[in-house]
C-alpha cells in the first residue's frame, strides 16, 4: 500500500497535480474577468519567436531537471494527467456551450478558444508534453520511436496549429459569369485586394433523382418507415407503402401552365409529374412538383391527413469553371469541384456554394481562398501521430505476448 | 430495383439463429475439437452473412452505406464479432467472444426496431476518398473500445464481489491500446479530410470537439494505468466513463444545444 503523505511534500502525486490544474483554471478565469481581454493573438514573426523561446525554456527547464522537484513533477505522469484533464474540461465546455467567433472579451463561455483559460491550459499541456518528450532516454527500440512520434507529434501539431492560426488567411470571394473579380473578404467582412483575378466561365450542378414521399400533415414530418419512390423519366409505376402509383407524365424542368405543367428550360424551372394514386380501389390523380423561389410546390392530398409530395433531389455534385488571371500575365482555366481544392499562387481554392434558387442556372459561385503557411508543420505532426498510432497498434499486441 | 432493406429482417433472423447456435455449441467448446471448429465456423458464417448484406446494400444504394446512424450500426454489428473472434483466437476468452457476438446481434435488432430512412443521397462533401477509411477506422476503434469497456465492467463487478480482477485489467488494457491507436487514426484522417472538404483541418465542429474529448478521456486512462499497475479500480471507472462519452459522441450529438449546425449530424 502507498504511504499516506502530507500534501505539497515532494514527490507530488495526483492530489497536488489536480489542485494545481484547478489553481490554473481559477486564476485564468480571474485574469479574463479582471482585464476583460482575450488571450493574445500573435502574428508572424512574433509567433515564431514565441515558439522558439518557449521551446528554449522547455530545454533549459529540462537541463535543471535533476535539481528541481518541481520540474521533475512537470515531466511526469501525474502532471500529464492533470494537464490532459484541464484541457479536456475546456473541450467539454466547447462541446456543450454554443461557441461564437466574435464575442465581447469578457465572455469566457462562448469563445473558449480565445479565452485566457484556453491559452493557459494549452501552455501547461505543451510545457508538460515538451518536458515529457525530453525526459525519455533515447534508444533505438520501437517503444521509444513510438513514444517520440506520439508525444512530439502531438506537441508539434498543437504548437503549429495554435501559434500558426493568426497567420492563416481565409478569404471568400463571389465569382460572377462574365466579370473578373479580384476583391475577396475576410471572415470579418474586411475586403482585400488580391494579386489574382478570377472569372466564372460556367457553373454546373448535378442533382440526384427526385423522390415522391408521403408526408404527415398533422406531425408536419415525412413518414419515415415508408420507402419513398425515386422517379426518373423511365419510371412508369411503383408503390409507396400500400399506395399504387402510376406516373403518366414527368418533366425535369417545367412551369405551371393552365391546370397542369409545361416543359420549360430556364431559371426558376421546377420538376413536375402527373400521377394517378390508387388505394383500396379509390383513384386520386393530380400534379406534384418541387418548389422554387417563385413557386410553391404542388402536392396531392390523400385521406388520413396524408399528402404526397415531390422532393427535389439533393445536389450530387457541383462544379465551377474558372478563369484566373495573375499579375505576371499567366491565364489559366480550372474546374473546381467540392472536396477537391486547386492551388493557384499559393492559395488553396475551394468550391463553397452557388445561387441555390437558380440551381444549374446560377450565374455566381462562391469560392474560398486559403493560405496557411504553418500547414506543412501541422501535417508533419499529424503524420507523426499516424505512424505513432500504427506502432502503438503493433506494440499493443507485442505487450500481450509478454503478458502471457 | 427493389430496395435491399426489405431483405434485412431475413438476414437478421439468420444471423441471430447462427448466434444462438454458437452460444449453445460453445457450452461444449472444450469437450471436443470438432465442437471447437464448429463454433468457429458458425461465428465466421454469421460474420460472412452480414458482410454479404453490406455488400448488397452498398451496390443498391450506389454509395458506401456509412452515412446514417442505422448504417453505422451495421458496421458495428460486423466488427464487434470480428474483434470477438480475434480475442478468441489470440487469447482464448470464449465468454468474451460470446458477449461480442450478442452485442453485434443486439445492434442488428436495434436496426429492425428503428427502420432505416431510405435515403440514397450523399452530400458532395461526403464524396471523398477519406470517407470510407475515416468511418471504418472509427468503427473498428469503437469495437475495440466497446470490448475493453465490457472487460472493465466485469472487472468492476468482480472487484465489488471481492474477486480477483487482474486478468480483466490486462484484457481491458490490451484492448484499449488497440482501440486508441485506431481512434488516433480516425481523428487524424478526419482532420486531413476536413482540410480538403471544408478548408481547415480543425474547426471545433461539435462532433470534432466530442471526438477530441473521447480521445482525451482514453488518453487519461492510458496515462493513469501507468501509475495503477495492479489496483486498477479507478482505471475501470475511467474506462466506463470514457465509453459513455464515446457513445454520446456517436449518438447524442444532435441533442446538444452546441451542435445544431454540425456537419456530422446523422439524419
Amino acid at each position: 500500500m502507498l504511504k499516506t503523505k502530507k500534501l505539497w511534500i515532494f514527490p507530488w502525486s495526483f492530489k497536488e497535480s489536480f489542485l494545481i490544474a484547478a489553481l490554473l483554471l481559477i486564476s485564468s478565469v480571474l485574469i479574463q474577468l479582471t482585464t476583460s481581454t482575450s488571450s493574445p493573438v500573435i502574428e508572424f514573426p512574433y509567433n515564431l519567436i514565441a515558439l522558439f523561446s518557449f521551446a528554449g525554456i522547455i530545454v533549459i527547464l529540462h537541463i535543471f531537471r535533476k535539481r528541481s522537484n518541481l520540474i521533475r513533477w512537470l515531466s511526469g505522469t501525474h502532471a500529464a494527467v492533470s494537464a490532459i484533464v484541464l484541457f479536456g474540461i475546456l473541450a467539454i465546455g466547447m462541446g456543450l456551450i454554443p461557441q461564437y467567433r466574435n464575442t465581447v472579451p469578457g465572455d469566457i463561455l462562448h469563445n473558449i478558444v480565445n479565452s485566457w483559460t484556453y491559452f493557459i491550459a494549452l501552455t501547461f499541456l505543451l510545457l508538460v508534453l515538451g518536458l515529457t518528450v525530453l525526459r525519455r532516454k533515447p534508444s533505438f527500440s520501437f517503444m521509444y520511436i513510438g513514444f517520440i512520434l506520439n508525444h512530439l507529434g502531438f506537441w508539434i501539431f498543437l504548437a503549429a496549429s495554435s501559434l500558426g492560426y493568426a497567420d492563416m488567411q481565409r478569404l471568400r470571394m463571389q465569382t460572377n459569369i462574365g466579370k473578373a473579380e479580384w476583391i475577396a473578404f475576410y471572415e470579418n467582412r474586411k475586403p482585400v485586394e488580391l494579386d489574382i483575378a478570377i472569372e466564372l466561365l460556367d457553373f454546373n450542378v448535378e442533382f440526384l433523382t427526385p423522390s415522391l414521399i408521403l408526408f404527415d400533415k398533422e406531425k408536419e414530418n415525412p413518414i419515415h418507415d415508408v420507402k419513398p419512390l425515386y422517379i426518373t423519366k423511365e419510371t412508369k409505376n411503383g408503390n409507396i407503402g400500400d399506395l399504387q402509383i402510376e406516373i403518366t407524365q414527368f418533366m425535369e424542368e417545367s412551369m405551371p401552365f393552365d391546370s397542369g405543367f409545361k416543359q420549360y428550360m430556364g431559371p426558376g424551372a421546377v420538376t413536375s409529374a402527373h400521377i394517378i394514386v390508387k388505394k383500396n380501389d379509390q383513384y386520386i390523380q393530380g400534379w406534384v412538383s418541387t418548389s422554387s423561389k417563385y413557386l410553391r410546390n404542388y402536392a396531392i392530398e390523400l385521406p388520413d391527413k396524408q399528402v404526397l409530395i415531390l422532393k427535389h433531389g439533393e445536389a450530387k455534385n457541383y462544379v465551377s469553371y474558372l478563369k484566373t488571371y495573375t499579375k505576371s500575365g499567366i491565364i489559366r482555366t480550372d474546374s473546381l469541384f467540392v472536396n477537391s481544392p486547386i492551388t493557384i499562387n499559393g492559395y488553396k481554392i475551394y468550391q463553397v456554394s452557388y445561387d441555390k434558387d437558380l440551381g444549374k442556372y446560377s450565374d455566381i459561385s462562391v469560392i474560398e481562398l486559403i493560405k496557411d503557411p504553418w500547414l506543412p508543420y501541422v501535417y508533419a505532426g499529424i503524420t507523426m501521430l499516424i505512424v505513432g498510432a500504427l506502432i502503438m497498434f503493433y506494440l499493443g499486441t507485442y505487450q500481450k505476448r509478454q503478458n502471457e | 430495383m427493389n430496395n435491399i432493406w426489405y431483405l434485412f429482417p431475413y438476414f437478421t433472423y439468420l444471423i441471430i439463429v447462427l448466434g444462438l447456435g454458437t452460444v449453445i455449441l460453445s457450452t461444449f467448446y472444450y469437450k471436443k475439437n470438432a465442437f471447437k471448429l464448429l463454433t468457429h465456423l458458425l461465428i465466421l458464417m454469421s460474420i460472412a452473412c452480414l458482410m454479404v448484406f453490406l455488400i448488397l446494400l452498398w451496390i443498391d444504394l450506389e454509395r458506401p452505406p456509412m452515412r446514417t446512424l442505422g448504417e453505422t450500426r451495421l458496421w458495428y454489428a460486423l466488427f464487434m464479432p470480428i474483434v470477438g473472434f480475434i480475442v478468441l483466437i489470440r487469447w482464448k476468452y470464449l465468454w468474451f467472444t460470446i458477449y461480442c457476438l450478442l452485442i453485434g446481434d443486439l445492434f442488428l435488432l436495434l436496426n429492425l426496431l428503428h427502420p432505416e430512412m431510405y435515403d440514397k443521397s450523399m452530400m458532395p462533401a461526403l464524396q471523398s476518398i477519406w470517407f470510407i477509411p475515416h468511418v471504418i477506422v472509427y468503427i473498428i476503434s469503437y469495437s475495440f473500445l466497446g470490448a475493453s469497456t465490457l472487460a472493465a465492467i466485469v472487472g468492476l463487478i468482480r472487484f465489488y464481489a471481492k474477486k480477483e480482477t487482474f486478468l480483466f485489467h490486462i484484457l481491458a488494457n490490451n484492448l484499449v491500446y488497440l482501440g486508441f491507436s485506431f481512434l488516433t487514426l480516425g481523428l487524424s484522417f478526419g482532420a486531413l479530410w476536413a482540410k480538403e472538404a471544408w478548408g481547415h483541418y480543425w474547426t471545433w465542429d461539435p462532433k470534432e470537439t466530442w471526438a477530441l474529448i473521447t480521445w482525451l478521456a482514453y488518453l487519461v486512462y492510458i496515462h493513469l494505468q501507468i501509475r495503477y499497475k495492479k489496483n486498477n479500480i479507478i482505471g475501470f471507472w475511467v474506462l466506463s466513463i470514457s465509453f459513455a462519452i464515446l457513445l454520446l459522441c456517436w449518438f447524442g450529438i444532435q441533442y446538444l444545444p452546441a451542435a445544431q449546425n454540425s456537419v456530422h449530424i446523422y439524419n
